[in-house]
């Protein structure tokens, strides 16, 4: 395409559209709309507000015939939704609460023999992964492999399968396998995620660096995104992600200190028994996090003086953005950010009490108006953004279920309910993504007071955990304080 | 749910308190109570003055045995509305099924049977013993006598079965010792009925004014950081979980002596043989049902996990399978008034049972899985991950070619072993104790408590006693 004469700095929009798309990857782009029903992943291309004022009935509709197309896809792929489909005697669904019946455990991701870790059987691991994922497995390389950590690069590296791993804090971790699919709608999940209800989509990341509270290589949902903002967005410049700790969240760290407590509580197993492999390596982590006190005030430092008036990305959860505002406190600084910089905060306050006011004096110290909120869990590709009443709301591609939490069956789609939440990502194409929560939730079918359509959420979430014993949520936000735990356990134990 | 709004009463010897109550939820089945508060009545609930004691050592032992046996005629819910309460409560609150409960709470006479007491006692203890000083010769110018005296002791009791609560009020007896009955959440109020029976039984009686129930929420520090001193008690006797044990151990000092009924797993053995025909296989089956399905599966001496010698290989896990299935019948087949469907199914339970379920069979294959119970059959050399939380009659059957394997796999842990056939149990005996294994049964036989005493290595009766020694000098 050649303009012209002094047009030359001016090119025909189209092709403007195209160079911004080429310079900025996951921006909303033009879909068809009549390709939902068979491509529902689609929806998540068109913009957020596009997205979120569709009406209920038409999502309804989409869903519908989308959840039948996943069901029909994966049933014969995927062993553990067949024998549950057989089980619930379903084999088509007539309406969309069917589906409700159609919804995994959390269980079905560890239901793994934990021997096959200890035993450094990666091969057999490989094979029961297989299961949950219509990616091919079969080339992933597992010979030598005598570390949980190595297996999941190994699985990364040779099949494009990021596994999403929980923090273990019963030493089991679960294994959610996130393909390549989904890998390619990461990024733009993360911007849906960032642009917030009502506001205008956010252009010229690729130049906007990210601060990590954690660690560089993390596999949970937030390391899913560091890693899609590497490769997507900063073409693979890793001075663009500042993060707290440059070394890994270990898998390993995180289900040896759960392992060994609650073989330590049945009086089965003690240190001495652990291979001295796996010990040196945690020697390592051990010093490592000896460290973190002051790696983490110098990060402070560092983040403070050279992005002050910056216009920077970042997310986390209340505590997190808690703890960056005492570091400025502390160091007398306040408003130091961008006004147009994009914070997102999910996951609430993880368990901690905060000062009084912290909704205005954390948005206050990084120099934004409203901290943009969001509602979700790792077993989805996006978050559920917050509207100006105040409620979570479901993107159309969020088939949402309200399960009563003994007997698992939803209520009707109409009106407003208590219970356990489910949901279908109907986004996700290489996994069966229908999964019951951990998390009490109010949940209203109906139009909401901000004037967009339900299903919506209340903000008063909680955990189901605390009474069936055991935390063992995957979570983003939560891992590097259950890594610290983790290894504060082990470096204790003799 | 009808009933609610129960009103669990503080009773210090031989005084009902019904006074200064507060609300508590209880544990499961959503009920919740009123009982007194206890921190306002310490000052009478502890026992500051031993010398109150010696009224217990005007009664003879045999006079001990005719209280108790007249007790137990008064016990069943049929003819004692207080107990029919206590039954009613626990229908809402126990993991057994009202058909247990009942056939639990009627035999309760059967428990304090003066034979059965008797033989307890004789075995555990000695009559002579605790009715005079015995003798006991030794080498050179010394004679000493020995007698057992009772004790003042809390008794923190378990809730999975009401006998817990009986069994303490008898050894209290016997032991001529002052019992305070804290009482679980998850049976608040059986033993406050078996005192109250004492109480309209004989309201002076030296056993009814040595026994106190109380409940308080465990870990009220307002009540344990002032009782539990050497100045009011002697000894904890403390039944239950592992954070309870460690939570009372932070009071044991000098001068308080902790008797710990810790919480156990059970498992079981079987060789070879009982692979001999079709016949014996389903006799091997319906003896395991019973240590696995009796009580469902609520006890700590029930099977959980069961070592297989069927052999690993493709043919031995057939057998396996063969027997997965019979046993499974058999738990199905087993009467009411011992074994049902779950009551209260473990959600985390039924979530790892599924998650096996819809894995496939690579590593485990599962018979079941509702509330009726399930087997789990291991396709490897190992339990389920999740074993010490098989419960809901859910069994683990581990294929293993050698009986060695579970060998190494017992702990300090393990309380009971059934072991089928006998020469295998008298094969593996002493290697299964010295590695922490406390009791070995005959297969089917791991439900009942024979009167030897012993209990998982502990020796409660024995230890419930203060052994006093008397020496004499004699003259050269």
């Amino acid at each position: 395409m050649t303009a012209s004469g002094g047009d030359r700095k001016f090119l025909p929009f189209e092709a403007q559209e195209k160079d911004r798309i080429l310079a900025e990857a996951g921006i909303s782009r033009v879909v068809n709309a009549a390709s939902f029903e068979e491509h529902p992943e689609e929806m998540f291309w068109q913009p957020l507000d596009v997205s979120l004022s569709m009406p209920a009935e038409e999502v309804s509709r989409i869903q519908l015939h989308a959840v039948r197309k996943r069901f029909e896809e994966l049933r014969d792929h995927l062993p553990p939704l067949r024998n549950l489909a057989s089980e619930q005697g379903i084999t088509q669904i007539a309406t969309l609460n069917d589906a409700a019946a159609l919804l995994f455990k959390h269980s079905v991701y560890k239901s793994y023999p934990v021997s096959l870790i200890e035993k450094n059987r990666y091969d057999r691991l490989t094979q029961w992964l297989s299961n949950l994922t219509t990616v091919d497995l079969s080339h992933v390389q597992t010979n030598g492999i005598e570390s949980i950590d190595d297996w999941l690069d190994a699985v990364n590296r040779d099949a494009g399968v990021r596994i999403i791993h929980t923090t273990g804090t019963s030493g089991k971790l679960s294994f959610l396998p996130r393909g390549p699919a989904e890998a390619s709608r990461q990024l733009r999940s993360g911007r849906l995620s960032q642009q917030g209800i009502g506001r205008p989509e956010p252009t010229g990341l690729d130049q906007v660096p990210t601060i990590v509270l954690g660690n560089r290589v993390m596999y949970n949902g937030y390391g899913a995104m560091v890693e899609a903002l590497l490769h997507d967005l900063y073409h693979g410049d890793e001075a663009m992600i500042l993060a707290m700790n440059p070394g890994r969240l270990s898998a390993d760290v995180l289900s040896l200190a759960g392992r060994l407590a609650a073989a330590g509580n049945r009086g089965e197993l003690g240190r001495s028994q652990v291979s001295p492999a796996i010990l040196n390596r945690l020697d390592a982590f051990v010093a490592a996090q000896k460290e973190g006190p002051a790696r983490r005030a110098r990060f402070f430092d560092e983040i403070f003086d050279r992005l002050a008036g910056k216009r920077v990305m970042m997310s986390g959860n209340w505590s997190m953005y808690h703890e960056m505002a005492e570091a400025g406190r502390q160091r007398g600084v306040n408003g130091i950010f961008a006004p147009d910089s994009l914070f997102l905060c999910a996951g609430g306050t993880k368990g901690a009490t905060l000062p009084d006011g912290y909704r205005e004096t954390i948005p206050e110290f990084l120099g934004i108006s409203v901290l943009n909120e969001l509602y979700g869990m790792s077993e989805m590709t996006a978050l559920m953004p917050k509207c100006g009443a105040g409620k979570y709301h479901a993107l159309p591609w969020m088939l949402l279920f309200l399960l009563d939490p003994e007997t698992g069956q939803p209520a009707p789609r109409n009106g407003t309910h208590t219970g356990r939440f489910g949901v279908i990502d109907l986004s996700i194409e290489t996994r069966w993504a229908g999964i019951v929560s951990g998390d009490e939730v109010t949940m209203t079918f109906g139009r909401c007071a901000c004037g967009l359509d339900g299903p919506f959420l209340d903000t008063d979430i909680r955990r189901y955990s605390e009474k069936e014993g055991g935390d063992d949520k995957i979570t983003c936000a939560g891992a590097p304080q259950a890594h610290d735990n983790a290894l504060a356990f082990l470096a204790e134990m003799d | 749910m009808t009933d609610h709004g129960f009103r669990v009463p503080l009773v210090i010897r031989g005084e009902v308190i019904e006074e200064d109550a507060v609300s508590h939820g209880g544990r499961g089945g959503g009920i919740s109570f009123t009982a007194p508060d206890v921190a306002a009545y310490l000052g009478k609930l502890a026992l500051s003055t031993p010398s109150s004691m010696s009224d217990l050592y005007a009664l003879r032992m045999e006079e001990i045995f005719e209280f108790l046996s007249e007790l137990g005629r008064r016990l069943p819910p049929s003819r004692n509305p207080w107990m029919e309460e206590a039954f009613r409560i626990s229908c809402h609150t126990s993991g057994l099924g009202a058909d247990i409960l009942r056939a639990m709470y009627e035999n309760m006479d059967r428990m304090l049977d003066p034979g059965s007491l008797r033989e307890a006692a004789e075995n555990s203890i000695g009559i002579d013993y605790l009715e005079n000083w015995v003798e006991i010769p030794l080498e050179g110018p010394l004679t000493a006598r020995v007698r057992a005296f009772g004790a003042r002791a809390v008794h923190i009791v378990a809730g999975n079965a009401p006998g817990t609560s009986l069994l303490t009020v008898a050894r209290n007896a016997i032991t001529r010792s002052d019992a305070i009955i804290k009482t679980p959440s998850n049976d608040p109020l059986t033993a406050a009925a078996i005192a109250r029976t004492m109480i309209d039984m004989a309201p002076d009686h030296p056993l009814t004014r040595h026994l106190s129930v109380a409940y308080w929420k465990g870990g009220d520090e307002r009540v344990e950081e002032k009782l539990y001193t050497s100045g009011n008690i002697e000894k904890i006797v403390a039944w239950g979980g592992m954070a309870s044990i460690k939570h009372i151990a932070k009071y044991v000092q000098p001068g308080i002596e902790l008797v710990a009924l810790d919480p156990k797993l059970s498992s079981t053995i079987i060789g070879r043989e009982a692979f001999a025909d079709e016949e014996t296989l389903a006799r091997v089956a319906g003896a395991l049902a019973l240590d696995g399905g009796g009580l469902n599966q609520e006890g700590c001496v029930n099977a959980r996990v069961v070592w297989v010698e069927s052999g690993t290989d493709k043919a031995g896990l057939e057998r396996l399978s063969r027997f997965g299935q019979l046993v499974y019948e058999a738990i199905q087949a087993l009467p009411p008034q011992i074994s049902g469907p779950a009551v209260r199914m473990d959600p985390a339970l039924a979530d790892e049972v599924s998650a096996l379920r819809l894995g496939g069979d690579d590593w485990y294959k599962v018979i079941g899985g509702g509330v009726e119970g399930a087997v789990i059959m291991s396709q490897m050399e190992e339990p389920v991950d999740f074993a010490p939380l098989l419960a809901n009659r859910v069994l683990n059957l581990v294929p293993v070619d050698d009986v060695e394997t579970p060998v190494q796999a017992v702990t300090s842990y393990t309380q009971t072993i059934g072991i089928w056939p006998e020469s295998l149990k008298r094969r593996l005996r002493d290697q299964l104790a010295i590695h922490g294994a406390q009791r070995l049964v005959t297969l089917g036989h791991a439900v009942g408590m024979p009167n030897h005493g012993i209990q998982d290595a502990i020796e409660p009766w024995r230890r419930m006693c203060r052994w006093i020694v008397e020496e004499e000098a004699t003259a050269a």
